[in-house]
């Protein structure tokens, strides 16, 4: 891209953002949730992966799983007021999801992490009870850590096991929906508090790197 | 200051690298099956784990009004 265009592009965006500033709210928002939900082929491969050491060697493997993800989220809402009653949502939001999962063996503990940086653009609408509908679309980058922790608590993405390191999924894409009520405690603090679904679509988990020492 | 200062201790154990081409080095769906094809040195390691998923559950949103129009 040539640099006037550069320049003639940074122009529209900033007298862009600097319009909805002059003409509306703007809020910054973080928070968390716990989520329930499953990764079908994951889930898949890990059962696999204990019934293949079962017969294997490790008649007494154990597989700790949780279906509960952890979420940190933070973002910025442009709000724009509809005949002073509703407020219509423009918004962005950085998710990052995290769950784990650990199968025990005789000679240590595989661990199988998951991570999900998710970018989400927002559109949505606050009514006059407070009461948000947001619907989300966004891409994700998801991670699985897949380490090996040794009995001395070292724990490895080394090559010296096959299943070692750090997979990366492409063609990732996300659909979030959100209903929260919102309840102001001061002046321009509040709190949201509701339920949210939030479902990915990603490619398959494909080693991109491993730790060598 | 003295408060301030922590230990840190600073391993140096290595460095990440491409190691693309070693095609065991997915997560399959079927472990056994890809096992098989490693020691039988077919280069079929069969389905791959992916990254799709489902979930619900309750969120909680600390808001701050930054900017209010007059």
């Amino acid at each position: 891209m040539k640099f006037k265009n550069l320049l003639a592009l940074i122009s529209f965006f900033l007298s862009f953002f600097y319009s909805v500033i002059a003409q509306n709210n703007i809020e910054f928002y973080t928070g968390t949730s716990l989520k329930y939900g499953k990764s079908r082929s994951l889930n898949d491969a890990l059962n696999s992966y204990k019934n293949y050491w079962k017969n294997n060697g490790e008649p007494n493997i154990s597989l700790k799983t949780t279906n509960f993800n952890k979420e940190i989220c933070y973002g910025l809402n442009f709000l724009i007021d509809h005949d002073g009653t509703e407020q219509y949502i423009i918004g962005f939001q950085h998710s990052n999801i995290r769950n784990e999962q650990v199968a025990t063996l005789s000679t240590g503990k595989r661990y199988f992490k998951t991570i999900q940086s998710a970018n989400i653009g927002y559109f949505g609408i606050r009514n006059i009870d407070a009461i948000c509908y947001k619907f989300g679309i966004g891409i994700t980058n998801n991670i699985l850590q897949s380490s090996f922790e040794y009995p001395n608590g070292i724990r490895s993405f080394g090559m010296e096991k096959l299943s070692n390191g750090v997979y990366t999924s492409s063609f990732n894409m996300t659909l979030n929906v959100e209903v929260t009520k919102q309840k102001v405690f001061f002046d321009h603090l509040s709190v949201e508090a509701g339920i949210a679904i939030y479902g990915s679509i990603a490619g398959e988990y494909r080693d991109k790197k491993s730790w060598k020492v | 200051m003295e408060a301030l200062l922590v230990n840190i201790e600073i391993k140096k154990v290595g460095k990440f690298e491409n190691v693309g081409g070693d095609a065991y080095r997915i997560i399959p769906v079927d472990y056994s099956a890809a096992q098989d094809a490693y020691n039988t040195g077919n280069g079929y390691f069969g389905k791959t784990a992916n990254g799709s998923s489902i979930s619900a559950g309750l969120i909680l949103k600390v808001t701050y009004l930054l900017f209010e129009q007059d």
